[in-house]
């Protein structure tokens, strides 16, 4: 009898809350892929389904990948850290070998595996996480010097530069940002962000300043309508949809900018047509979602029964939220324009695939944590 | 229990990076209610801009008729042919058909399509239905039309200075055209179609439709009949006197009307050359009204009336003309070497004699004199109602010398334009009135109601009653005895008086150039209708007397047959085309063949654009008056 009392009492060992959310922005996800690109896709492709057919089979992959990490012990990745990190960096180098990188819209981002396309960026950035993780949970003793962090900064010093040559500068800030993150929540001191910061300030100027057609967007981004038809187009085309939606929206299917106007409407740019479709009301409600999965995740991180677990449901959960935050703060027009997929919503299926696997990750973490707990209550 | 391991301050920091998460989502949250609550409509209101296609649907631009409603300028639907790169299946063929129904070299089409990124691009412009139906008859995906309006001067040549014609695009470049063009060009609709950035429409697109609003209806002064004859009787006088140019203008000296009005050598405004634009310049300058030149003789008329007004003279004064005067030291001719001897100021007139003349602008004297000029208007316009009046050029009253004035006493060393002496001398014949000169009558809207009506206006009363009465008196006499009996009509009261100027050029008499003149009117003692007649260096012949008086007097006999005597003239110029006009119904939602059978059993003929099953809108729309055999472009969107 003590013992069905005891059931009673146990946590469910699965972050149902967390599942249910991610689950409604990946579907949400395909009905927008589709509204956003069916138009498109019927013209460029012939075939409305192009892109949301596509998300669904990343979905399908995702899904599975998601209830695999979920089974598959997180320790395991910390013993994983080298390959991790080298298949990442690997992966990041075959874009540039000829035939097997592709190249689109000037930037060598994919790498053509016969059947299919991936972007090892999508991959190297929890690649980095999982290293870096691995690091500070083994190393926590030693992060109070700066020669202790100096391994996690060299290592996501590389995965960004490789990224920066595709070149993919969103990406790289992502990482870089992530790497920070970790660094604070790995216990690391403040004077010495300083000391990797200001190189970093000074990299992302040097950067902006050799690239002449960032500094344009940049400028593009302060005045849109100054360059409505050239650098400031995307922007203004954006701006548009948001601005179009008002309250409610003008419905699902409705929007007007989707008419290829916007360009990247199904993809970087997708919560502009959501913005549009669904108006201010809708933009809400989604956001509140992601902060629900970035809230779990967070605390799916606190209660960790490791560091390593903590560090790594961190990493997760901040490349998340850095990505949804970057990318509505662009389609807003209230940071510089820079590509940056809406994760589990835009159309790509690398990234869905990787982040819906990270959310087995953090199932598992979380899993792993009740079960820690449980384990010492009958102790 | 607590897991050890985890130290606090990873909480402390992670508790911290949520609220950093927070503040930025606000942020957000700030900026989205922003674009979308507080600016929202400003962004709509500018995509609103981009998601339409807006097809211009030109106005029909006003006809112009005469005084009696005959049409000399009207419009007529043509069709303008666009491609539509987006729309286009086969560019090949699309290229082809158009080259050869349009007849336009193949490679230039194809430049246009490389050339131009715009959604819609402008094949030819102005074709005739026919055209069009040629294209249709296999119709290639890509191509559509546009409903647009097409000038026509239903008589070519005929008062081509006065009505102007158009430029390109539309707008009135010279004439009446020019100076009414808002009154007649109307306002363009538009049709305005949802498409995406291509230019492609939508699927279930909606359209807008606003009607074009027609121009207004011109109905000038002019009377065609008399036109018609002045025309056909400038041309023979062109002919027999060899001149470089010659005008008329008939004007009623009661209300400022101007009834005819004609200088040759003119031009087809329906074959505008643009080549040559000096020629053209030329050509299309209404000379009578923008030029001015020494007038002569015909100015004795006004000398004679200002010394009546002023009593210095009367009809039985008497002068003496020995040959010529000597003023100052400076030796100015009569047109008579001999002299005319002992005259009255009848015989004056009569003779012509530049003595008596000089005599009576010597009493007259420069101030007053000059102070005539200014209350008849000389110093500025009549105020006519078309583009480029001139005003008359005079010396300034301050240079002027005695042999000066002397001068101007038979019409020389003034100049003025042919409408001002018109003007001038209808003033002193009708009663002493200034009448302002006009060209339009009224404008009416295209229902024929009237929006305005120009009414006679008097600008000064200058002369008495009396004098204008012997001034008739007296130019009668001149027709009937003197110098303008070539200008004789038997049984009708004609007066008159000739003029031969010598033309200046860089200030010296140009030896064997003239300008031969006359201006008369009918009848002598109740004027109707003041006719000018002016011949610009005529061959051979060159006395007003001689050379325009005849021109004068059959101008004089066509009117006099037109409009004194009782025929019936008017029935050649019915209004047939205003017959059998028809209410279209409306076809919105009919599939092809069903609007197809309704345009047919209306005998309408029909055009097709768009991929639709059935009609969404058609032009012209619903409701509008469409004659038989119009063309109805029917929209399958």
């Amino acid at each position: 009898m003590k013992i069905t009392a005891l059931k009673i009492t146990k946590k469910p060992k699965f972050d149902y809350i967390l599942f249910a959310a991610v689950i409604m922005l990946v579907g949400f996800g395909i009905l927008m892929v589709y509204s956003a690109s069916y138009y498109a896709a019927t013209i460029t492709y012939k075939n409305p389904m192009f892109f949301a057919s596509k998300q669904i089979v990343g979905a399908i992959i995702g899904l599975l990948a998601l209830i695999a990490f979920r089974f598959v012990n997180y320790d395991i990745l910390k013993k994983l850290r080298w390959p991790a990190i080298i298949i990442s960096c690997i992966l990041l180098g075959m874009v540039f070998i000829p035939k097997i990188g592709v190249t689109n819209y000037g930037a060598t981002r994919w790498i053509n595996l016969g059947l299919f396309t991936i972007q090892p960026s999508e991959i190297a950035k929890f690649g980095f996480v999982i290293f870096a993780s691995s690091y500070l949970a083994k190393n926590y003793n030693k992060v109070k010097k700066f020669m202790g962090i100096l391994p996690v900064i060299i290592s996501g010093g590389i995965i960004c530069f490789l990224i920066i040559l595709e070149p993919n500068m969103s990406i790289t800030i992502c990482v870089a940002l992530t790497m920070i993150v970790m660094l604070v929540v790995g216990g690391a001191k403040f004077k010495h962000f300083v000391l990797i910061g200001v190189p970093m300030i000074l990299l992302a100027v040097a950067l902006v300043l050799l690239e002449p057609y960032r500094l344009k967007r940049l400028m593009a981004f302060l005045d849109p309508w100054g360059a409505a038809k050239g650098e400031g187009f995307q922007l203004v085309q954006s701006l548009y949809a948001v601005g179009s939606g008002g309250w409610f929206g003008v419905g699902l299917f409705n929007s007007r900018q989707k008419y290829l106007f916007l360009p990247f409407a199904e993809s970087d740019f997708i919560f502009s047509i959501i913005a549009e479709e669904w108006g201010f009301i809708g933009c809400t409600v989604l956001i509140g979602v992601f902060l629900v999965v970035i809230l779990r995740g967070i605390k799916i991180a606190k209660n960790a029964k490791d560091r390593f677990g903590c560090y790594l449901a961190t990493g997760i959960t901040t490349i998340i939220a850095l990505q949804v935050l970057i990318n509505i703060a662009v389609v807003t027009g209230s940071i510089p324009p820079t590509g940056l997929p809406l994760p589990f919503i835009s159309s790509g299926s690398t990234s869905l695939v990787v982040f819906m696997a990270a959310i087995g990750v953090l199932e598992n973490i979380y899993y792993s944590s009740i079960k820690f707990k449980e384990n010492n209550i009958k102790e | 229990m607590e897991i050890k391991y985890t130290a606090v301050n990873v909480k402390k920091r992670l508790s911290a990076i949520i609220l950093c998460v927070v503040f930025l989502v606000s942020l957000l949250f700030i900026k989205l209610f922003y674009l979308q609550i507080i600016g929202g409509w400003k962004l709509k209101t500018k995509g609103l801009a981009q998601w339409l296609r807006d097809l211009p649907i030109t106005a029909q631009r006003g006809v112009i008729t005469d005084r009696n409603g005959v049409e000399l300028a009207s419009s007529y639907t043509t069709y303008n042919c666009y491609v539509r790169k987006a729309d286009i299946k086969d560019k090949n063929k699309v290229v082809m058909h158009l080259s050869s129904c349009l007849n336009i070299e193949s490679q230039e089409i194809f430049d246009k399509l490389d050339k131009y990124n715009y959604s819609e691009i402008l094949i030819a412009s102005h074709i005739e239905k026919e055209v069009v139906q040629n294209i249709l008859s296999d119709y290639q995906s890509g191509i559509f039309f546009t409903s647009t309006t097409s000038r026509n001067y239903n008589y070519d040549n005929m008062l081509c200075q006065i009505l102007g014609f158009l430029s390109s695009d539309g707008d009135g470049q010279s004439g009446l055209e020019k100076y009414y063009n808002t009154y007649l060009k109307g306002i363009d609709g538009v049709s305005l179609v949802e498409t995406d950035l291509k230019g492609s429409s939508l699927d279930n697109a909606l359209s807008y439709y606003i009607d074009s609003i027609d121009g207004l209806n011109l109905q000038l002064t002019i009377d065609f009949q008399i036109q018609a004859q002045v025309e056909k009787i400038m041309a023979e006088a062109m002919n027999t006197t060899g001149a470089k140019s010659a005008s008329a203008l008939v004007m009623n000296p009661n209300t400022g009307e101007i009834i005819s009005v004609c200088t040759l050598p003119s031009y087809n405004l329906n074959e505008i050359d643009r080549t040559d634009m000096e020629k053209l310049n030329e050509l299309s300058r209404a000379k009578t009204i923008t030029d001015t030149f020494e007038p002569g003789s015909t100015f004795k008329i006004i000398v004679t009336a200002i010394a009546l007004q002023e009593g210095l003279t009367s009809r039985s004064s008497c002068y003496y003309c020995g040959g010529a005067r000597v003023i100052n030291g400076v030796r100015i001719n009569c047109s008579r070497r001999s002299g005319h001897g002992s005259q009255t100021l009848q015989q004056g007139l009569n003779n012509s004699c530049n003595c008596v003349f000089m005599d009576l602008i010597n009493q007259i004297g420069i101030k007053k004199f000059y102070w005539y000029l200014s209350e008849l208007g000389f110093d500025t316009t009549l105020g006519l109602d078309f583009p480029g009046e001139t005003k008359a050029v005079l010396m300034p009253q301050s240079l002027v010398t005695l042999p000066d004035l002397y001068r101007m006493g038979f019409g020389q060393t003034i100049a003025i334009s042919a409408l001002e002496l018109v003007n001038t001398v209808s003033s002193i014949i009708n009663g002493g009135t200034v009448m302002q000169p006009h060209l339009v009558k009224s404008i009416n809207n295209s229902s024929g109601e009237s929006v305005y009506t120009k009414s006679p206006t008097a600008l000064k009363k200058v002369f008495k009653k009396e004098v204008s009465d012997l001034i008739n008196t007296m130019l009668e006499e001149v027709v009937s005895k003197g110098g303008g009996k070539y200008a004789r009509i038997d049984g009708y009261n004609i007066a008159g008086k000739t003029g031969t100027a010598q033309k200046y050029e860089n200030n010296a008499i140009a030896q064997g150039k003239y300008i031969a003149s006359f201006i008369g009117y009918y009848p002598a003692d109740k004027p109707e209708y003041v006719v000018y007649v002016y011949v610009d260096e005529p061959q051979g012949a060159y006395y007003g007397g001689v050379v325009a008086a005849p021109i004068a007097k059959s101008i004089f006999q066509k009117i006099i047959d037109i409009r004194f005597a009782e025929v019936e003239a008017n029935s050649k110029y019915d209004q047939s085309q205003y017959e059998n006009t028809i209410e279209l119904p409306s076809l919105i939602g009919m599939t092809l063949s069903e609007a197809g059978s309704t345009l047919a059993s209306l005998n309408l003929q029909y055009l097709v654009t768009g991929g639709g099953e059935r009609v969404t809108s058609h032009i012209s729309p619903p409701g509008t008056m469409v004659k038989e055999g119009d063309i109805i472009l029917l929209v399958f969107d």
